[in-house]
């Protein structure tokens, strides 16, 4: 049986009974991060499904190698960078199956920044539910989140839900703090602009 | 904006304290940058609301355990780079084997009585043959480990590179030449029986007499075990579809010269 996921047993102190076998320590962490690895599979797929394919790779993966995994960085960086890595994979790959046709990610992935801008696409169906607690900024912002490059989601994702700093995602992406910093203000720009020619803000 | 106002990438670093500047002055005195700034702040509060509300379904971590405790480790990297390594190996082999069949098969079966420098028009080259090979009816001696192209001179339209040598048809005995590396793999598939001392050699001779459907199988079998015929004469590996006179035996003279 896991642990409550509030223990007050670090990640570390799991990483370390999983690697002498307890599997339970595993389950610990999965139940622990789950959630922020779907939230952030999510914000950059957007898409429920394939947020949470991503995710059971992801925790797959973690499985397969925790054992080697040092505690350079923290737990939670590293497993971010993984479900980072393997969202823009699947992206990739819905990208070459034809899926999402007329969204753009041709720019690189890391190093210098010509993050193409992702094409309008009509707004996807938001969940009746949730659209009832949005505003309408809020509903405005899901829309468009949409329509921006997958590139600039990442960052923002990793902003706004972990509150990394540019120094922080700039070491999870292995890019430039200027590419950072570059992408997070053509992503807030893209928003704006969009949220503004809607009267949203 | 205004000329001195920081551009948009200025202000949304500011925003989140990574600006290098310090703005402040400037945004303290313009409205603009202002408006901006509360645009960004407005606009990050809504996005970690959106963010923050997907839930996943309540089955996911059920499902993350279960895939995780079942994935089998991927094959290692190394794994892959040797097997596309042994993909290419085996391309490279089969395209000299077919390139060396397919110039070989230019030439027609004919018997002759002696080697007789010829011109042949192969796909790609003009090969002038200007030496004999070793191989003579008045000389059995076996082509030494030495013959190579260096024996012939060619002339290709691009300056090709030559594969090919010669062979001798003596009447109803036919010669053929073979460069193999294994000479006991070779004598296995020709049923023929190799001694230790003639393992040892950098050539050998056996003496089959054999149809040609027979011969068929012999030439492919010595084909497929990497050895390669530098004889021109027919019958090359894989040329044989039918044969005029299946029934009728002819010895041949395998000569087989070691590869170094």
């Amino acid at each position: 049986m896991s642990l409550d996921k509030n223990s007050d047993v670090t990640d570390n102190e799991l990483i370390a009974s999983f690697k002498k076998g307890s599997e339970t320590s595993f389950d610990t962490l999965v139940e622990r991060h789950f959630v922020k690895a779907y939230q952030i599979a999510h914000g950059i797929l957007r898409s429920n499904e394939d947020a949470e394919e991503v995710v059971q790779d992801s925790f797959a993966k973690i499985h397969r190698v925790l054992h080697e995994f040092r505690g350079d960085s923290k737990f939670t960086t590293w497993m971010y960078r993984i479900v980072s890595n393997y969202s823009k994979n699947k992206y990739r790959w819905n990208k070459r199956r034809g899926a999402k046709k007329s969204l753009s990610i041709d720019a690189p992935l890391s190093g210098d920044d010509t993050g193409n801008i992702g094409m309008t696409l009509p707004g996807k169906e938001m969940n009746p539910q949730r659209g009832t607690s949005y505003n309408e900024l809020e509903k405005g912002v899901y829309k468009h989140l949409d329509a921006i490059s997958p590139l600039y989601r990442e960052v923002l994702v990793l902003r706004n839900l972990e509150g990394y700093s540019y120094e922080d995602i700039a070491n999870l992406l292995d890019c430039k703090i200027g590419t950072v910093k570059s992408r997070i203000a053509r992503g807030r720009e893209e928003l704006r602009n969009r949220l503004k020619n809607e009267n949203l803000i | 904006m205004s000329t001195n106002c920081p551009d948009f990438e200025e202000l949304s670093a500011w925003h989140d304290g990574a600006s290098s500047k310090d703005l402040s002055k400037h945004i303290d005195s313009c409205s603009m940058c202002q408006s901006e700034l509360k645009n960004i702040s407005v606009i990050e509060d809504s996005l970690k609301n959106v963010l923050l509300s997907e839930a996943p379904s309540a089955d996911l971590k059920d499902k993350i355990l279960k895939t995780a405790k079942t994935s089998k480790a991927p094959i290692p990297f190394m794994t892959h780079i040797l097997k596309i390594a042994a993909i290419l190996i085996t391309a490279f082999a089969i395209n000299y084997f077919t390139t060396q069949n397919t110039e070989s098969q230019t030439n027609t079966a004919q018997n002759k009585t002696d080697v007789k420098p010829e011109i042949t028009q192969s796909k790609n080259a003009v090969i002038r043959e200007t030496k004999a090979p070793a191989i003579t009816p008045d000389s059995e001696k076996l082509p030494s480990t030495e013959i190579s192209s260096k024996d012939f001179s060619f002339v290709g339209a691009n300056g090709e590179t030559p594969t090919k040598l010669s062979t001798i048809t003596i009447e109803n005995e036919v010669k053929h030449v073979w460069l193999c590396q294994d000479f006991a793999k070779v004598s296995e598939l020709l049923s023929s029986k190799v001694t230790e001392e003639m393992l040892a050699k950098d050539s050998i001779e056996l003496k089959l007499t054999l149809t040609q459907a027979e011969l068929i199988n012999k030439v492919n079998s010595l084909n497929k075990s990497g050895c390669s015929l530098v004889s021109r004469e027919l019958p090359q590996p894989n040329t044989y579809v039918k044969t005029d006179t299946p029934d009728k035996k002819v010895t041949y003279h395998i000569s087989i010269v070691k590869k170094k």
